[in-house]
């Protein structure tokens, strides 16, 4: 099966399982991997939905879709200036960006 | 793929801006209390799975249940001394109103795991709910309510480091602030001349307005673990050490007031 139909299909388990069973930002994490494998408008689209909802649920202010938006941008800015194809480094990104993402969000300090 | 994808980024940059910076727009206060109350169900039956986990024998149950029996008793025979010495001195009456509370169900959590440092609970402004009400159970504080939405609201924990009320020792020894720090509870500016025994339970001091909105007095914060106490300092610190069931509840009840 397709990794983004897996990753689509994981992400309404995300929204009820974050901050409800687990406390890792696991939209987040989600969203993210998503736009690297497929980083098209509808990816985004969903992404920006599913990081308002995770809000509304958390009871935080809207900073899920701003920190999702964000992400993608420097993700498309870091292809397009060093024009790489491969993941190495775009994960290191994800891990970051969720480091950081975590810390500001109040998940359990910074993924642990 | 289209030829420039930074524009629907910079579009939905805006956007995320703008839902940002107007939380309380009506239509979106509409929206979220749709998506709340759609989640409300799932969610707490999924909360309830990580609530459960670590359940008591049967003996530790009955023994809990002893305790709490005991630190209530506790808890009454310092309020009938003040009494008594309120009635004597016929300066004051301290006797306690009723507050109204309601019961509420956790739909979620933030912060670690096994001890986190704020709760969702399934009650919002259209419940009647106001941030800074305290929620309780039983006698024990569980925390106070941060951000309300139309059907959900966020409860800081007594651990929580964005927490802090003025509490005492429950034969009123040492009074202070009870402020959050993460795993535990800091029981602090209490005066050096005070006397904090070890092992004392730490009640909340009352921090009401005049519509009882806020803590109410003699709720149960935690028990005294460990005390430092510097002579040379004009203040003494302890660490409370709060019931560790307060943090697999599912039901806890919110203070409305009078």
């Amino acid at each position: 099966m397709n990794p983004k139909n897996i990753l689509f299909i994981l992400l309404p388990f995300a929204l009820l399982f974050d901050g409800s069973l687990i406390s890792i930002p696991m939209v987040f994490i989600i969203a993210v991997l998503l736009y690297i494998l497929s980083p098209t408008n509808l990816t985004v689209l969903i992404s920006f939905l599913a990081g308002l909802v995770i809000d509304i649920l958390r009871v935080q202010n809207f900073i899920t879709p701003l920190a999702l938006v964000v992400t993608f941008i420097l993700i498309l800015f870091y292809r397009r200036a060093f024009e790489i194809k491969g993941y190495k480094i775009i994960i290191l990104m994800l891990i970051i960006s969720s480091f950081v993402y975590g810390k500001l969000s109040g998940y359990s300090g910074g993924l642990w | 793929m289209f030829k420039r994808p930074i524009i629907p980024l910079v579009i939905f940059l805006f956007l995320g801006i703008l839902f940002y910076f107007n939380q309380n727009f009506p239509p979106i206060r509409f929206i979220a209390g749709v998506v709340q109350g759609i989640f409300a169900t799932p969610k707490t039956l999924i909360y309830s799975l990580k609530a459960g986990g670590g359940s008591d024998s049967l003996q530790i149950k009955k023994l809990k249940r002893e305790n709490e029996a005991l630190t209530k008793k506790l808890i009454d025979y310092g309020r009938t001394k003040r009494d008594n010495e309120a009635l004597r001195s016929q300066f004051e009456t301290s006797v306690g109103p009723q507050y109204k509370l309601m019961p509420a169900r956790v739909l979620g959590f933030s912060g670690n795991f096994a001890s986190p440092d704020s709760l969702v609970i399934d009650r919002g402004s259209n419940n009647g709910v106001q941030p800074g009400a305290a929620v309780v159970f039983k006698n024990y504080l569980v925390g106070k309510i941060d951000k309300v939405t139309p059907f959900y609201s966020r409860v800081f924990l007594s651990v929580s480091e964005n927490f802090i009320t003025v509490a005492r020792t429950v034969d009123g020894s040492a009074h202070g602030i009870a402020r959050g720090n993460g795993d535990f509870i800091l029981f602090d500016r209490v005066s050096i001349k005070d006397t904090i025994p070890a092992g004392s339970i730490i009640v909340t001091k009352g921090d009401v307005d005049t519509t009882g909105l806020g803590i109410p007095p003699d709720l149960i914060i935690g028990k005294i673990a460990s005390v430092n106490h510097n002579p040379s300092l004009p203040f003494q610190t302890a660490k409370i050490e709060s019931n560790e069931v307060l943090s697999r509840l599912e039901t806890v009840f919110i203070v409305l007031g009078f």
